[in-house]
């Protein structure tokens, strides 16, 4: 686990549970800012992730802000995808969008880095916005969420 | 007529492809609107990729027109489009306004342009939410003119709204001005519906906890779907502003600054660090008097002259820029900050931000230059051309990178860049994590060029200053672009960055677009000699 207090990144093992991030961390002043942390202390990284990170702070409320930096995962015929942190970047489809809630079937996370925040400050807030923040996966979703997992097999 | 290849390349064999396509064309979708009209071909022939003018300058103006440009006017219309398409093997090529700077456009003559411009209605809009589902050829000044009457804003300020979609937006993963705020355009969409390579209308949805495949086609740059429209997150318009501006002794020290900013919570819309040359014409207002029929010319003349024999020589130029005398003789680096919002906040926020920036070496300059940059903010973009005419070459170049590796990116592309070329920044989009670094540079022939091959000599070094510099901003640790994309202009530098993210995003494109039609040869590399890029990659950035 490595701290980068400049940019308030942590860079994490996948296997790293959140309660061990949590309390490494808590030393320095700064939390995950997960809210319900205490029932999910023993998730790994990788699992919270793939489960679409529970508890996280919800990305419309502080749209200068997000959550993972930067991974690595396993693809399918075992070779390593690095994504470099970097808190935006334009250089095609975002790949970190096939690790989160995906549930580690289309790729496999291995390393993270995740945003952590000061503890005696608070988070900022925009506007309120009301919309469905988890709609329904769609048949047409789906299928192509099957179809690049079966790309990416192949 | 098609020749049969092996895989999935059928390509349509036409002796004449711009009538044979404008007739298969007629019979197969006989409502579209299209036109072969050559001023119609030599204006969607390119987008605004810098190189382009420097061949345009040249005398080759249109050296890749499109064979048909067509204009839908439905997702249905587009839906049928790609379906044709697929059967007979045509590449399209989506449009929006193009503003691109990297090359995304570059048809030709067998490639159809689908222009989305008369897609450009208000589906949805929801006060409540707020939010707007919208056509994805609306441009982007109107749109946000339109919903300040209603009382909204996307916050999406671009320096190309004058000249840019929301679906174009959508494409290269756009950044506006106000994004400390609002966020880039991948913060603002909730739901996008498009036309797959498939010919599929799909609508993906932004999902908190996913899956979400709408990250996945947000800046695929129209080589995975054909955007046909976009829900997007609105806020109240800001009821008041909030403004201040603070000088620095080094842009080191007003990046560090920009860094407790964020860290500490604040938000302010606009957050600007200019370097001291950058600077001192952020503080001129980047806008020349014209008043009382005063206009220079802009023409070839001594001036230029002079400016085009001092760029050959540009490292001294940027050494004595960089030393501690242009520092001095420019008034330092400049940071100007707006906050939006209601009542008295944003000027409570300015006050706050007061303390915090002061604590990092800033001397506070009042309100003043942070209200001129509001009122020139779109100047600086259209003052191009006479600079171009004049015989030097300018582009701009936006990496990012965490806090951490800031400096190493910083002066790791400058260096690269301060070789061959005038290089200025600014920081211009931050996050608690990190920020983007906006180069911009002018350069003109090397040493030695006779003015008979005076335009190739200046792609030569256009050329290898772009080489350079993408390989300092991944040596650095940086990432090539924030948000302008990659285009043909960056594709084969793409790999550097990602590893083997190149197949991941090629496992998209077949799962997206498996027989390869939409915007072939744009972003992604081509792995063996393919078809529809063999021109384009012969004016690339080469590896």
């Amino acid at each position: 686990m490595k701290l980068d207090l400049e940019s308030l990144l942590v860079e994490v093992d996948a296997r790293t549970t959140l309660g061990d991030i949590e309390v490494a961390i808590s030393s320095d002043g700064l939390t995950l800012g997960v809210a319900n942390l205490a029932s999910q202390r023993e998730k790994t990284v990788a699992t919270w992730l793939g489960e679409g990170a529970p508890g996280a702070s919800d990305p419309w409320l502080d749209p200068a802000d997000h959550l993972v930096a930067g991974l690595d995962a396993t693809l399918p015929d075992g070779s390593e995808l690095s994504i470099r942190p970097a808190p935006r970047r334009s250089t095609g489809p975002d790949l970190v969008a096939l690790a989160l809630g995906t549930h580690n079937r289309v790729i496999v996370i291995s390393r993270a880095w995740l945003r952590v925040h000061h503890r005696d400050i608070p988070r900022p807030t925009t506007d309120p916005f009301h919309m469905e923040r988890n709609p329904p996966v769609s048949a047409d979703e789906a299928a192509l969420l099957e179809a690049i997992r079966r790309e990416l097999v192949r | 007529m098609y020749l049969e290849r092996s895989g999935n390349a059928r390509l349509p064999l036409y002796k004449d492809p711009v009538s044979e396509l404008s007739i298969e064309l007629e019979r197969a979708l006989p409502s579209l609107r299209r036109s072969t009209d050559p001023a119609d071909r030599v204006a969607y022939a390119r987008d605004l990729w810098p190189r382009h003018h420097l061949a345009v300058r040249a005398g080759n103006v249109a050296e890749h027109r499109p064979g048909v440009i067509v204009w839908p006017s439905s997702t249905e219309e587009v839906r049928s489009l790609v379906q044709w398409a697929r059967r007979t093997r045509t590449p399209l090529v989506p449009f929006g306004a193009g503003s691109g700077v990297c090359a995304g456009i570059l048809p030709r003559e067998d490639v159809i342009v689908v222009d989305l411009k008369r897609m450009n209605r208000w589906r949805t809009f929801d006060p409540n939410a707020p939010s707007l589902d919208v056509e994805a050829g609306h441009m982007g000044l109107p749109l946000e003119e339109e919903l300040g009457r209603r009382g909204f804003t996307l916050g999406h300020f671009p320096s190309s709204i004058l000249c840019s979609t929301v679906g174009g937006w959508v494409a290269a993963r756009s950044a506006g001005q106000n994004s400390g705020y609002y966020g880039k355009i991948e913060d603002m969409v909730a739901s996008l519906e498009c036309v797959t390579g498939r010919g599929e209308v799909v609508r993906l949805h932004r999902r908190t906890s996913g899956p979400d495949l709408v990250p996945l086609v947000v800046g695929s740059e129209g080589t995975l779907a054909i955007v046909t429209s976009a829900t997007l997150r609105l806020h109240r318009a800001p009821e008041s502003r909030g403004f201040a501006a603070w000088s620095f002794p080094s842009t080191e020290d007003g990046w560090e600054a920009m860094r407790v900013l964020f860290q500490s919570g604040m938000r302010p819309a606009v957050c600007r660090l200019y370097d001291p040359f950058d600077a001192m014409l952020a503080r001129r207002g980047s806008v020349k008097s014209h008043a009382h029929g005063s206009q220079k010319k802009s023409a070839p003349g001594r001036g230029a002259a002079a400016l085009r024999s001092l760029l050959r020589k540009p490292a001294a130029f940027n050494a004595l820029i960089d030393s501690g005398l242009g520092t001095k003789a420019f008034g330092g680096a400049l940071l100007v900050v707006v906050f939006e919002g209601s009542g008295d906040r944003p000027t409570r926020d300015a006050e706050a931000a007061r303390g915090l920036v002061e604590s990092c070496r800033g001397e506070y300059l009042g309100e003043g230059p942070a209200r001129r940059w509001m009122a020139h903010r779109y100047s600086i973009s259209y003052r191009q051309a006479p600079t171009i005419a004049s015989g030097l070459f300018l582009d701009t170049m936006e990496v990012c990178a965490t806090w951490s590796r800031l400096g190493a990116l910083y002066h790791g592309v400058r260096r690269a860049l301060g070789e061959s070329v005038f290089v200025m920044a600014h920081l211009s989009h931050a996050y608690p994590d990190g920020c983007c670094i906006y180069f911009s540079f002018a350069g003109s022939a090397a040493l030695g060029a006779k003015s008979g091959e005076w335009d190739a000599a200046c792609e030569r070094v256009y050329d290898a200053t772009w080489q350079r510099a993408l390989d300092a901003a991944v040596a650095a640790g940086g990432t090539l672009a924030h948000h302008h994309g990659v285009g043909r202009s960056k594709a084969p530098r793409l790999g550097r960055e990602l590893g083997r993210g190149i197949d991941v995003v090629r496992a998209l494109k077949r799962a997206f677009d498996p027989d390869a039609i939409l915007n072939p040869g744009n972003l992604i590399p081509p792995i063996e000699p393919f078809p529809y890029a063999d021109d384009a990659h012969a004016k690339a950035v080469h590896t």
